[in-house]
C-alpha cells in the first residue's frame, strides 16, 4: 500500500488539478516500499533535504560526514551573543540558523522515517531541537496564528515535497509521521484539554479545598507543565514543546510561579519560542532572568542584532532585579508593537528608556514605572504621543483623532522631579490618558494642579508652543480631561484641598479617585465639590481625612438636584474621624451598588454595619452575576473578584454582635481565594466538596463556620473576626496534629500553641454557632470539638 | 445550489463513494473543489485517503452534516471557544492508534477542522499525565537523546517533573 504521509494539506491542495510531478512521486513511492533500497538512495536525498537552503560552502562537508555528533555542544561565535548555545545544536545547523534566521527553517522531522539501526541513525543528520526555530515572525506574521497558514506551511515544510515515506519498520512511530502543523495542534490540544478540564471543575464547583491548592491544580499551569514534561521524550517532541506557537505567553511566570524556572530553562524557552512571544510575562523571576534571555527574544532580520525585531506587545518585568539598563534598551528599541510595559521598582529603568520608548514604540499605551529610583519626572515628556497640532487649531474641539495616540495608563507612583508645568504639557500630549497614578509624588503641588487646569492664553501658548489648550467647556476657563477615569493622588504631601478644588469640574468621567494619606489637608468643602463633580465614581478612597465632614458623603448620595454617585461600589473612609454615623448610613442606603466599605476607626454603629452587611450581600451577588456573564468564559474565577467587604478594624464597639445577629454562615473573616499561590499565606479555609449532597452541604455550612472562599458570604474584618481567623487556623492545626498522632499511634495532649490559640478564640463572636442559643458570654468551644 | 446532489469520491485504492453534497461539504477541500469545478459527473480523486479511512470520516460527516458552519476564524485568542469532545465523537474516535492517526491525517488533508480537533484532542488526552517513558512506549518513539542531553533537559525541566 502506498502512503504519502508527508503531504501537508496545503501542498495537497495544489495537487488537486493533477500535476506533472505525480509521476515522479509514483516512482518515489515504489521505491519507498523497500526499506533496503530506500536506505541506499534515501540517504543522499536526506542529506540534500536537510541541508539548509543557503548552506555556506564550508559547512556542507561537515553536514555530509558522520561527524555530526549528537552531543556537540557548541558556542556561538558570530554576532554579539558569546554565551553558550543552550542545547546540542549541530554546528552546521547552528551557523546557518544564526546567520540567517529569517530564512524559513527547514523542518525535516515531519517525515523522518524511523531507523532503528544504530549506524543508520548516526549517519542521518538528525533534526536538531532548534533548527525549527521560528522564522522571523515579522516577515510571516500569519504563522503565529494557531491555524496552519497555507503559504507559510509550504515554505516551512520544504521537505514534504522531497520525501516519500518509506514503508516503516515493524513498529512505526505514527506520531512522527504527522505533518508538523498537526503535531503542533496535538500539543496545543494538550494545553486546551487541561484548561477545559479545569474550567469545567470550576464551573461545577469541584475546584475547591485541597484540589485548588494543588501545585498543578490550575489547568492553565498544568497544561504548560505537561508541555514541558513532554520535551523529554525525544528531540522532535522537544522542538515541538518549545515551539513559539504554543508559547505566545512566555514564560508565563505569573501562572507557573516565579520559582519554577532556572536560568537554563528560561534560556531554552527563549531560544525556542523567542520571536513568537507576544506577552513576555516574567513577573517575579528575579535573578533567573538575565540579559542573555532577553537578547534571544529579538529575532535578527539580516544577521545583525541591530535590525532585529520582536513580536512583543506586553512586557511585564516586575521583580526582575538582575536586568541591565542596556539589555532593556535593546529589547525596547526592537519592539515596535509594544502596547504595555510594566517595570515597577527596577533600578535599571532610567531616563534614557523613556526616550527609547518615544522613538521606537509608537503604540505604547500602558506604562508602569512606579518607584523606579533612577527615573525622573521630566523624562516622561519623551514618551510617544501624537504629534502636536499646528498653532491655529489650538481652540479646535476635542476630536476622535486625539484618541489614537499617546498613553492610556501611566503609573508613576513615587516618581521624583514631577512638577506642575511638566504635568500640564504631559496631559495635553496624552489626551486619551485614562489612568494617572501620581501617588507619593512630592513634586505635585496645589499650584501645579492649578497650572494643569489653567486654560492657556494665546500668549502663553506662543511662549511655550509645546502646550496647547484643551477644549474649554462648561467649566469656563478650566481645561477638561474627559478621558481621565482613574486618578490617584494619595500621599502627595504637597497637595491639599485647595489644589483639589481646582480639579473640581475638570474630570467629569472619573471613576476611581484615590486621595488617601492626605490627612488633615483634606477638608470638607474642596473635597465635597470635587466629589460632586464626578457623578461616575466607582471607588473613592479618602483614608485618613480626619478633617473631612459629612458633606463629602452627602455629595456621594446626592441631595436635591445633585446626582451623587449612583455607581459607587467601593468606599474607603478609614480613620475619617469627623464623619458621623447617620451620614455613613445615608451612603450605605443611598448608593445602590456599594458593596465594599472600609470604615476602620470611624463612628459607624452596629446598626449601620448590620444594615450594610445585609444590603452588600445582595449587591455583591448581583455584581458577581454580571461579572460572570461579562467575562466568565475568559476568567472562570472572576466572581471571587467581586466580594462584599465590611472592614471595622480598631473599632471594638462595633461588630461584636454581627455574627450572632446575621448568622456566621453568612460571614467570613477574610477574602479567601483559590489557587496554588494561596499556600504562601497558609491557604484559606475552604469547604472540601467531597460529598456534594444537599443535606451534607447544609450541615457542612454549620460545621465550617469560616469558609473563606465562599463568595456568597460577606467579608467582615473586625477585631472579633480576626480572632476567629486565628481560632479557625488553630482548629485546623489541632485536627492535623491529631491526625498525625493517630497515624503515629501515640496519644498525647493538644499542642500547646493550638491550645493557646483556641483559648484566644473564645472571645470571638463570629465563631458562635447560631443554633446553640448561647448567652452573650457563651464560649465557642463547640467549634473545637 | 441544490443540496440533494450526490458527489462521487475516489479513494487512493480506487474505491468510489457516493455521498450527499452536504455531507461532502463538511470538507472544506471538497467544497472548494466543487465550487471551482462546478457541476461535474467525474469522481473527485482523493489520492491521500484510503477506503477504510474515508468510510470512517464520512460516518463523522454524516453525523455532523447539520452542524452550523464554524466561524471563519476566531481572531481573538483570549476569547476561546470551548469545544469539548461530545459523547458521540468520543465514541466515534475510539479506534486503534493507527486508525486514529489516519483519521487525523485525512481530516487535515480534507480540511475538516472540527474532526481534526477531535482527533488532536484525543491524542492529547492520551499524552496527558503520562511520563516520558510511557509516551515512548505508547507511540513507539525511540529516545534519541544522548545521556548527557537527557540529564541536561531533566535538570532544566526539574520543576515540571513529579516530586
Amino acid at each position: 500500500m502506498k502512503r504519502r504521509f508527508s503531504r501537508s494539506l496545503t501542498s495537497l491542495v495544489s495537487l488537486v488539478p493533477p500535476r506533472s510531478d505525480e509521476a515522479a512521486d509514483e516512482a518515489g513511492d515504489d521505491e519507498a516500499t523497500k526499506l533496503s533500497k530506500w536506505r541506499a538512495k534515501g540517504k543522499a536525498k536526506l542529506i540534500k533535504a536537510f541541508k539548509p537552503p543557503q548552506n555556506p560552502p564550508g559547512s556542507s562537508s561537515r553536514a555530509d560526514g558522520p561527524g555530526v555528533d549528537d552531543d556537540v555542544f557548541c558556542r556561538i561565535s558570530s554576532r554579539s551573543r558569546s554565551y553558550s548555545a543552550p542545547l546540542f545544536l549541530p554546528p552546521h545547523l547552528l551557523e546557518t540558523d544564526i546567520a540567517s534566521r529569517r530564512v524559513p527553517p527547514i523542518s525535516p522531522p515531519i517525515t523522518h522515517p524511523r531507523i532503528e539501526d544504530d549506524t543508520a541513525r548516526d549517519e542521518s543528520p538528525f533534526p536538531s531541537a532548534f533548527n525549527t526555530c521560528p522564522s522571523s515572525p515579522v516577515l510571516d506574521s500569519g504563522f503565529a496564528s494557531s491555524t496552519p497558514n497555507p503559504a507559510i506551511a509550504t515554505t516551512l515544510d520544504p521537505s514534504s515535497h522531497m520525501f516519500e515515506l518509506a514503508e516503516p519498520d515493524s513498529e512505526p512511530d505514527l506520531f512522527a509521521r504527522l505533518p508538523r502543523e498537526v503535531q503542533l495542534r496535538v500539543f496545543r490540544g494538550l494545553l486546551d484539554v487541561c484548561e477545559e478540564e479545569w474550567r469545567r471543575d470550576v464551573k461545577e464547583g469541584q475546584w475547591t479545598g485541597e484540589k485548588a491548592c494543588d501545585r498543578w491544580g490550575d489547568g492553565r499551569a498544568r497544561g504548560r507543565r505537561e508541555l514541558v514534561k513532554m520535551g523529554r521524550v525525544c528531540r522532535l517532541w522537544r522542538s515541538l514543546s518549545l515551539d513559539g506557537q504554543l508559547w505566545s505567553t512566555a514564560p508565563a511566570a505569573s501562572l507557573l510561579g516565579a520559582t519554577s524556572y532556572s536560568s537554563a530553562s528560561l534560556l531554552s524557552l527563549a531560544v525556542g519560542a523567542g520571536g513568537f512571544v507576544k506577552t513576555f510575562d516574567a513577573r517575579g523571576l528575579g535573578k533567573s532572568l538575565d540579559w542573555t534571555t532577553l537578547a534571544w527574544m529579538i529575532v535578527p532580520l539580516d544577521g545583525s542584532s541591530d535590525t532585529g525585531l520582536t513580536n512583543l506587545t506586553n512586557i511585564d518585568l516586575t521583580g526582575c532585579t538582575s536586568l541591565t539598563s542596556a539589555s532593556l534598551t535593546s529589547l525596547l528599541s526592537h519592539s515596535p508593537h509594544l502596547l504595555r510595559l510594566i517595570v515597577p521598582s527596577l533600578r535599571c529603568v532610567d531616563n534614557s528608556h523613556m526616550a527609547t520608548l518615544g522613538s521606537s514604540c509608537p503604540h505604547l499605551a500602558h506604562l508602569d514605572v512606579s518607584r523606579c529610583p533612577n527615573l525622573r519626572g521630566p523624562a516622561l515628556q519623551k514618551l510617544p504621543h501624537t504629534p502636536q497640532p499646528p498653532q491655529n487649531t489650538l481652540s479646535r474641539p476635542f476630536t476622535s483623532e486625539d484618541l489614537l495616540g499617546g498613553l492610556v495608563t501611566l503609573k508613576a507612583a513615587g516618581l521624583s522631579g514631577v512638577n506642575g508645568s511638566d504635568l500640564a504639557s504631559f496631559l495635553s500630549r496624552h489626551r486619551r490618558l485614562a489612568t494617572l497614578d501620581l501617588s507619593w509624588c512630592n513634586g505635585v503641588t496645589d499650584n501645579g494642579l492649578k497650572l494643569v487646569v489653567q486654560q492657556l492664553t494665546p500668549s502663553d501658548s506662543a511662549a511655550r508652543p509645546s502646550q496647547w489648550a484643551a477644549l474649554a467647556s462648561t467649566s469656563g476657563s478650566k481645561r477638561v480631561f474627559p478621558s481621565l477615569r482613574h486618578l490617584n493622588l494619595s500621599a502627595c504631601h504637597s497637595v491639599s484641598t485647595v489644589g483639589l478644588s481646582h480639579l473640581a469640574g475638570t474630570v467629569p468621567n472619573l471613576e476611581i479617585l484615590e486621595l488617601s494619606r492626605l490627612g488633615s489637608r483634606l477638608r470638607t468643602d474642596g473635597l465635597a465639590r470635587l466629589v460632586a463633580s464626578c457623578p461616575k465614581l466607582r471607588k473613592l478612597d479618602i483614608e485618613d481625612a480626619e478633617q473631612a465632614g459629612d458633606d463629602v458623603l452627602h455629595a456621594l448620595v446626592g441631595v436635591g438636584d445633585a446626582t451623587g454617585a449612583p455607581n459607587l461600589e467601593h468606599l474607603v473612609i478609614s480613620a475619617c474621624t469627623s464623619l458621623t454615623d447617620p451620614a455613613i448610613a445615608a451612603v450605605v442606603r443611598g448608593c445602590p451598588k456599594l458593596r465594599v466599605l472600609e470604615a476602620d476607626t470611624t463612628a459607624i454603629s452596629d446598626r449601620t454595619a448590620k444594615e450594610f452587611v445585609q444590603l452588600a450581600r445582595e449587591r455583591a451577588s448581583q455584581a458577581q452575576r454580571e461579572a460572570v456573564s461579562r467575562e466568565g468564559d475568559v476568567d472562570p474565577l472572576v466572581a471571587s473578584k467581586y466580594p462584599a467587604v465590611l472592614s471595622l478594624l480598631d473599632n471594638r464597639q462595633t461588630g461584636r454582635r454581627l455574627s450572632r445577629d446575621l448568622g456566621s454562615a453568612n460571614l467570613r473573616g477574610r477574602i479567601g481565594q483559590r489557587g496554588y499561590w494561596t499556600n504562601v499565606v497558609g491557604g484559606y479555609l475552604d469547604d472540601d466538596d467531597s460529598s456534594p449532597t444537599q443535606e451534607s452541604l447544609a450541615r457542612k455550612k454549620m460545621q465550617a463556620p469560616l469558609s473563606e472562599c465562599d463568595e456568597s458570604r460577606v467579608v467582615v474584618r473586625s477585631f472579633y473576626s480576626n480572632l476567629a481567623v486565628d481560632a479557625a487556623l488553630a482548629v485546623r492545626e489541632t485536627t492535623a496534629a491529631k491526625k498525625r498522632q493517630e497515624k503515629a499511634g501515640g496519644a498525647g495532649g493538644e499542642p500547646r500553641q493550638g491550645a493557646l490559640r483556641t483559648r484566644a478564640m473564645s472571645d470571638s463572636e463570629v465563631l458562635r454557632r447560631t443554633d446553640t442559643g448561647d448567652d452573650e458570654d457563651g464560649r465557642v468551644a463547640c467549634v473545637v470539638s | 445550489m441544490s443540496s440533494n446532489q450526490c458527489v462521487t469520491l475516489q479513494t487512493s485504492d480506487d474505491e468510489q463513494f457516493k455521498v450527499d453534497r452536504d455531507v461532502a461539504n463538511r470538507s472544506v477541500l471538497i467544497r472548494n473543489m466543487l465550487e471551482d469545478v462546478g457541476e461535474s459527473e467525474q469522481a473527485i480523486p482523493l489520492p491521500n485517503v484510503s477506503a477504510n479511512v474515508l468510510k470512517k470520516v464520512l460516518e463523522w460527516c454524516e453525523h455532523h452534516k447539520k452542524d452550523p458552519e464554524p466561524l471563519a476564524e476566531d481572531l481573538d485568542d483570549n476569547r476561546r471557544k470551548t469545544t469539548e469532545i461530545s459523547d458521540w465523537d468520543a465514541k466515534f474516535i475510539q479506534v486503534d492508534q493507527e486508525m486514529l492517526f489516519e483519521i487525523i491525517l485525512a481530516a487535515n488533508y480534507l480540511d475538516i477542522k472540527p474532526l481534526l480537533d477531535v482527533g488532536c484532542k484525543t491524542v492529547a488526552n492520551m499524552i496527558k499525565g503520562k511520563q516520558p517513558e510511557e509516551i515512548r512506549k505508547l507511540f513507539n518513539i525511540v529516545n534519541d537523546f544522548t545521556p548527557e542531553e537527557e540529564a541536561q533537559i531533566k535538570k532544566e525541566n526539574e520543576w515540571a517533573e513529579d516530586r
